[in-house]
């Protein structure tokens, strides 16, 4: 280092004199970069949590929470678990967003800060959920500051609003239970039918539309191992190919695999289950499939899967349905004969339905369906 | 002298690849399924499925299929019978290899299930004919064997 540069000198006035050695000074220079380099990031820092109280304070101030500012931040849907977080959500504590029953009517409007609240409410009805633009409604709440915007599915309609918007999705279980109603098939589109061989069979001969997670000897201890869905990768496990929010009713139909083990390892197994698909289908309703009863040969043969353990796992399940506020489907009662057993033409094993009479089990499904209005 | 000679085995070398296009483009797909579902003892009702249902365990990727059969047992057995008709060699090269793996996968699925199909997996065919796959899971395979070569050779 040239210690007659002028420059050199005004830094290190010491070593001007001669002091320092050029280790010393190198060293000197690096704890003056780190040291900037602090600055910035504290300031940085500074910064960013000075924004985000801002954020949590103006959320505060509407009633809303960090979850709607995480919703607002990146697009995603806020599940409403209860009418009442509905309108809390829509009217930040104030006004109530008629979603519930449909009847508000309210007009057109954006707020001040520019939010917006998406109101979808899952509609089973097959013209609403084509996102028919005349079903949709908003509600101007500038006091609160938001928009509520009820809507049957269409995103077009929302984003002819300016300004970030909340979407959400009512629980729909908010008016559990919902007596069931006669449905067509494209009601079932959009929904997922989770499941064993039984299941299978009936997803290939019933004609019913839906996806299908089911396979041969699926079995509920493993669904988050067992490979089950079909990919151009091969099959992979139902927790792996879930897509996130795309199905409005799931249909689980397993147990007789399970058959011969502990009850409440089963039932504690599908609850997990259930709370996961909740988890990642925010809008599903849940039906729980019953046993399908096996015939009277199969049932007097078998020591494990026979009618007496299948009528038992079915008080289990409809149990189940209720805590877990889903629909338990009766499915064995449409196609057992008079002694509660499956008929014996109905399967070539005693267990699985043959293809011919799917088709009870499908119109069974119609004819049990929850509507969410 | 030479020319002539270049000519007439380049013509031979052509005929043998007609000869060999039109051997694969003959098998009769639905034809040999439907022998395969009325000639070969079935244990369960195979029952016909189209080639979007497959898609429940059936990947094909981009494999360009022309004709697809299904014959589906009602999940008591693995017995099965596919015949499918590629639009190439390449295709079919891809459609065997799936039915390959399909019967790896039935095993995997099958040995705590019903142990006993294992037996029919084992012997399960799988043959491809020029553009003509076919995948046949039964008790009677030399039989399944037989009706196969007789239509595709």
């Amino acid at each position: 280092m040239d210690n007659n540069n002028p420059l050199f000198n005004i830094l290190s006035p010491s070593s001007a004199q001669g002091g320092m050695t050029d280790e010393e000074l190198a060293l000197i220079e690096r704890r003056r970069a780190v040291r900037a380099v602090s600055v910035v990031l504290v300031v940085l820092c500074t910064l960013f949590l000075a924004v985000m109280a801002g954020a949590m304070i103006a959320l505060w101030d509407t009633g809303k929470s960090s979850r709607d500012l995480i919703a607002v931040l990146n697009g995603s849907y806020v599940y409403a678990q209860t009418q009442e977080e509905l309108d809390r959500i829509a009217s930040g504590g104030e006004a109530v967003a008629e979603a519930e029953n449909g009847t508000g009517q309210p007009e057109e409007g954006q707020d001040d800060e520019g939010l917006s609240v998406v109101n979808e409410v899952p509609s089973d009805d097959a013209d609403s959920s084509n996102g028919d633009i005349s079903d949709m409604s908003s509600q101007d709440n500038s006091e609160s500051g938001i928009d509520v915007v009820e809507d049957a599915g269409s995103e077009d309609d929302a984003s002819m609003m300016n300004g970030p918007k909340i979407n959400v999705y009512v629980d729909p279980n908010v008016n559990y239970p919902i007596p069931f109603s006669e449905v067509d098939e494209s009601y079932f589109e959009d929904a997922l039918f989770i499941g064993d061989s039984r299941l299978q069979g009936f997803g290939m001969y019933s004609g019913m539309p839906g996806t299908f997670y089911a396979a041969t000897g699926f079995q509920l201890y493993k669904y988050d191992s067992m490979d089950v869905v079909t990919t151009d990768e091969g099959k992979v496990p139902i927790t792996q190919a879930m897509p996130y929010d795309s199905f409005t009713k799931i249909y689980i139909k397993v147990g007789l695999n399970e058959m011969g083990g502990n009850d409440n390892i089963f039932l504690s197994r599908y609850k997990e289950l259930i709370t996961w698909l909740r988890g990642c289908q925010p809008r599903a309703i849940i039906y729980i499939h019953g046993l399908l009863p096996v015939t009277a040969a199969k049932s007097q043969s078998d020591k494990v899967h026979n009618n007496t353990n299948v009528n038992a796992r079915n008080e289990s399940l409809k149990q189940l349905a209720m805590e877990q506020r889903a629909y338990y489907l009766d499915v064995g009662s449409a196609l057992a004969g008079a002694d509660g057993s499956l008929p014996a033409e109905m399967a070539a094993d005693g267990i699985h339905l043959k293809a011919q009479y799917m088709d009870i089990w499908k119109q069974y499904l119609m004819s049990h369906a929850v509507v969410v209005e | 002298m030479r020319k002539k000679t270049v000519c007439i085995l380049m013509v031979a070398v052509m005929l043998l690849m007609t000869a060999g296009c039109k051997g694969s483009a003959d098998v009769d797909a639905k034809a040999l399924a439907d022998a395969l579902r009325n000639q070969v003892t079935y244990n369960d009702d195979l029952a016909s499925i189209d080639l979007d249902t497959a898609g429940m365990f059936y990947s094909f990727g981009d494999a360009e299929i022309n004709e697809a059969y299904f014959y589906e047992s009602s999940g008591a057995t693995a017995e099965e019978i596919v015949v499918i008709k590629c639009a190439s060699d390449a295709d079919a090269g891809k459609v065997e290899e799936i039915l390959k793996r399909r019967v790896e996968e039935q095993k995997e699925s099958f040995k705590d299930y019903v142990p006993a199909e294992l037996e029919k997996l084992n012997t399960a065919i799988v043959k491809r004919s020029g553009k003509c796959v076919i995948l046949s899971v039964s008790d009677e395979p030399d039989k399944a064997g037989d009706i196969i070569r007789s239509y595709a050779k």
